[in-house]
């Protein structure tokens, strides 16, 4: 912004001194300069920013050789991108698979067009868009336009970000089941899915959270967008990637084997923001479609760990010191806040590493010689751009005193995810029946095909 | 009786809960339509930030790079003697290979008039190397340079060679005006 | 396939996943990063033999400027274009003199007798050795970009890059004529000028000398623009001229060898009137990466004074 203000004052300068040029034209072209007037070297500072533009593109327009042969120069060609209204068929589509989820899930309840519908989804968002943009990544871009000004979201992005929170508000996850290719991809490869004993489900459960939590940290700083970087399964969908992405990938798969979605579980932020929404939402969906007849024949067929069994009759008695447990706990969480928001914000430093321009600085700090000597491919790039040391610790700073910020909120956020989980495991609720966990269910059907209850 | 009053209590705190959630996400909507990219962001390189440090053809997410390097024709002097096309130690000037600076042959001389020669690049064996963009921007008048390609760009939400470019030049550009071929436009981003 | 193999597999794929994460992220470390594999390399024409640099930098001058046009010497003097201004400076750099400018000069040349000649984009004004105009050219058109001016007893030659000739005028600003630049009779085109660089000057013995560019190549002409001779050198190598545009800059020594600036590789040197590489003034590795030729002249000792555009300095060169 100061920058553009120069330049606008710089053009009135430059008018001031035309007019003043002609009116003075021919008369006296060498006038003696008195060098002590102050006011006459700014304007000359002024008038010799434009030349330098001027004479720039002046350069640039030197007139091209005279043919003869009558050789006509070529235009540079411009291929055009994918055009902005593909990008709404795209939220369209998006919108129109998530209707059809639900008239799946609610109405006919049929696993077999969750399934066909969600194979559509792999292929269109996944191998025909080649998996950009995609609702997890946004989250990414709609942090960066809130903490840079420079930076905006497109509609089209933001209606990826917002279109599957708000439809699970109301209907569950069905984004998860049928829409996202990144689940798709891991739904289908499900062969042997082992139970994952409950304590590690709930530690590496915790994953999802730290990893939004450095992403949105990452992104807001201008760093980096993690999400996009380690998406496992970018390389797939492109069969192009470095080898290592493509690595990831198959290992992911190869997990999935046994441990059903693993990245949807135990590593997808976005799952983060879907599972509490989807607690609360309107309407979910049901294992049976009337009433449960306690068969118990849904129990195994969730490969997610996601179908609640009736409480136990017993632990009702203990729910006195339950409840002394659960207010306990839940006058912990500022504590945990406060000590997590200290520990995390020790390690700020350690996290702004990852940022390109407080590492350069921090290294050219530490060994000065390195700007003079070093071939590094960096280092020289700073050297020849004419910034000094100084002015590349100042933005360093910068950067790092958001890190500062960023990772106090993110330790304070870290705190109260793991004071409410603590305080959630004293929270007691009767259940009679066997019911899908509005937070987990991924909305993908099977459950529906085992319950023998009919429609 | 309690029942249904416990019932409906839950439902309260649900209904205030769903509530909420439904003003904070339009709250996040409503905070990113007041500033609202109407068009959109495409990536493309700035040739005046660029270094040609050769990372475009190595770390892009297609093999080969999106990255191609473009001829400005505007600026081209027409030289016999190519600073981009010819290897400084070239002993002759001519089309054969162990003369020719780019390592996979993607420019092509064709002969105009004495002393003119147009160059074009062949963007199927270009890999955005920007070998022959130094060539031309030390020894010539910089008409070489490189952009992306958006009919090859795969526009992916970060783009992987701007988180390794050492000099920042890749640069988000309005879908509108997705390309910055030198001549149209100066350093200073003006026409 | 038992729980524990299933467990131990899954271990290890987790442990894969953990390493290519460590992986990618050092791995884009900036001491991590790999070299340029397809670096465009000059560096053994870089390397200049000790033996043939003849010269040795003596002063640098630091200008505080923001952008640098021309210079030229007369009589202990340095005259420097700079900014809007022309500054008069002597050999350590002081101020004498200071005089504003009406529009963006683009290059200067002294006479013997001390008359200045200022170049403009398409005009040029001439004053007498006690700074009053004499003269005001004719305006030649926008496409004209004049790059070089020299005189005469009673001509003025004036580089217009822009329009691939040069143009002549006598004392009074009016032009008398062109030169096309045929260095063949059957060859139609004339000087091959791919940028603005284009270089003249006349010598001790007013002999006209003007570089054709696109040839590596140096041109006498009759002062009535014709022909007279050439010699051209073209070689990355130190002993000829290397890319397109080049020298970009020459002057001549009190004893006729030619000074010649280039860029690209930018390097400084003494040509004999034949062609010969006499000696180095200024090896390539005496400047930065990427700059801008530097403009030179020469006082009445064969000292070069060159003009470095970028570093903002006047550095001078003396025999060692």
């Amino acid at each position: 912004m100061e920058m553009r203000k120069e330049k606008e004052i710089s053009n009135i300068q430059y008018s001031v001194l035309n007019d003043e040029e002609k009116s003075s034209a021919g008369s006296n072209p060498l006038t003696h300069s008195m060098l002590n007037v102050h006011y006459l070297s700014f304007i000359i500072f002024f008038f010799l920013f434009l030349i330098s533009i001027t004479s720039f593109s002046q350069q640039q327009r030197f007139p091209k050789p005279e043919f003869d042969t009558g050789y006509e120069q070529p235009n540079t060609t411009t291929p055009e991108p994918r055009a902005l209204a593909l990008e709404f068929i795209d939220v369209f589509i998006l919108m129109s698979v998530m209707a059809l989820a639900a008239w799946f899930v609610f109405k006919s309840r049929s696993r077999r067009g969750i399934l066909f519908l969600s194979i559509f989804s792999l292929a269109y968002f996944g191998f025909y868009r080649e998996g950009c943009i995609c609702s997890i990544g946004s989250i990414q871009n709609i942090a960066l336009s809130f903490f840079d000004p420079a930076y905006s979201v497109s509609l089209p992005t933001l209606a990826f970000f917002i279109l599957p929170l708000l439809v699970t508000l109301f209907f569950g996850r069905l984004f998860c089941g049928s829409a996202c290719p990144l689940g798709v991809i891991q739904d289908l490869v499900i062969i042997k899915p082992i139970e994952i004993p409950r304590w590690l489900q709930k530690s590496l459960g915790l994953f999802p959270y730290i990893y939004l939590g450095i992403a949105v940290l990452y992104a807001a700083t201008g760093t980096d967008f993690i999400i996009c970087r380690f998406d496992p399964f970018v390389g797939i969908f492109r069969m192009s990637a470095e080898f290592h992405i493509i690595v990831l990938g198959i290992a992911f798969l190869l997990i999935g084997l046994f441990v059903a979605r693993p990245y949807c579980r135990f590593v997808c932020p976005y799952s983060v923001l879907l599972n509490w929404v989807s607690r609360f939402s309107w309407k979910h969906l049901s294992i049976t479609p009337s009433k449960c007849i306690q068969c118990k024949l849904c129990t195994n067929s969730c490969p997610f760990d996601a179908i609640d069994f009736p409480t136990d009759e017993k632990l009702k008695l203990n729910s006195k010191s339950n409840q002394r447990d659960f207010a306990l706990y839940a006058l912990l969480v500022p504590v945990w806040m406060i000590v997590f928001g200290f520990a995390v914000s020790r390690a700020h430093s350690f996290l702004a590493q990852a940022n390109s321009t407080v590492y350069l600085a921090e290294l050219l700090i530490e060994q000065p010689e390195l700007i003079s000597e070093s071939d590094n491919l960096d280092i020289e790039t700073f050297r020849s751009s004419g910034k000094t040391l100084d002015q590349l610790v100042e933005e360093a700073r910068v950067i790092q005193h958001e890190f500062y910020t960023g990772s106090w909120i993110l330790g304070i956020f870290l705190g109260l995810v793991i004071g409410v989980l603590l305080m959630n495991q004293f929270r007691f609720r009767k259940r009679k029946d066997y019911e899908a966990n509005k937070a987990d269910c991924l909305s993908c059907g099977r459950c529906m095909d085992y319950c023998p209850v009919p429609k | 009786m309690s029942e249904t009053k416990k019932h409906t209590r839950r439902d309260f705190v649900r209904m205030g809960a769903r509530a909420s959630i439904g003003f904070a996400l339009a709250g996040v909507a409503g905070f990113s339509l007041v500033d609202l990219n109407k068009e959109k962001y495409v990536w493309q390189i700035d040739p005046f930030k660029c270094t040609q440090c050769g990372r475009c053809a190595d770390h892009c997410v297609l093999k080969p790079s999106a990255v191609k390097c473009v001829h400005a024709f505007a600026l081209c002097g027409y030289c016999d003697l190519c600073g981009g096309y010819l290897k400084p130690e070239a002993k002759e000037r001519t089309t054969a290979a162990e003369n020719q600076l780019c390592p996979t042959a993607a420019i092509q001389r064709k002969y105009i008039e004495d002393p003119y020669f147009e160059y074009v690049i062949d963007e199927a064996l270009c890999i955005g190397c920007a070998k022959c963009v130094k060539g031309c921007g030390s020894f010539g008048n910089g008409s070489l340079h490189l952009q992306i390609r958006h009919d090859l760009c795969d526009d992916c939400n970060e783009c992987a060679i701007a988180r390794v470019c050492p000099s920042d030049a890749i640069v988000r550009v309005s879908i509108d005006e997705p390309y910055m071929i030198k001549g149209n436009f100066s350093k200073d981003g003006n026409a | 396939m038992n729980k524990r193999l299933i467990s131990i597999f899954l271990g290890l794929l987790v442990l894969i996943i953990v390493v290519v994460l460590v992986l990618d992220f050092s791995s884009t470390k900036i001491e991590n990063r790999n070299a340029n594999p397809y670096e465009f390399n000059v560096d053994e024409f870089e390397k200049v033999d000790a033996e043939l640099i003849h010269y040795r930098e003596s002063k640098q001058i630091k200008l505080d400027a923001e952008t640098l046009h021309g210079i030229a010497y007369h009589h202990g003097l340095i005259y420097l274009l700079q900014d809007s201004l022309l500054k008069i400076i002597d050999l350590d750099g002081h101020l004498i003199n200071s005089f504003e400018l009406n529009d963006e000069a683009r290059t200067i040349t002294v006479s013997k007798e001390g008359k200045i000649l200022i170049a403009f984009k398409n005009y040029f004004d001439f004053y007498a050795d006690d700074f009053t105009l004499l003269a005001e050219s004719e305006h030649e058109n926008d496409t004209s970009i004049f790059t070089s001016i020299a005189l005469t007893a009673n001509s003025i030659f004036v580089a217009d890059a822009g329009n691939r000739r040069v143009i002549m005028y006598d004392e009074s600003g009016k032009k008398t004529g062109e030169i096309g630049g045929e260095t063949e009779k059957d060859s139609k085109h004339g000087f091959i000028i791919p940028s603005a660089y284009f270089d003249l000057a006349i010598n001790n013995s007013g002999e006209l000398w003007v570089v054709n560019p696109g040839k590596h190549q140096f041109q006498q002409y009759s002062l009535d623009g014709r022909l007279l001779g050439y010699w051209e050198k073209s070689s990355m190598k130190i002993d000829g001229f290397s890319g397109c545009c080049n020298p970009a800059h020459f002057c001549f020594l009190p004893n006729g060898d030619f000074v010649t600036s280039e860029k690209g590789m930018i390097r400084i040197k003494v040509h004999s009137p034949s062609g010969d590489l006499k000696s180095v003034v200024a090896p390539p590795s005496k400047f930065p990466e990427g700059i801008h030729a530097p403009d030179m002249c020469a006082d009445e000792d064969g000292n070069i004074i060159a003009l470095d555009f970028d570093l903002k300095m006047i550095r001078i060169f003396n025999l060692k």
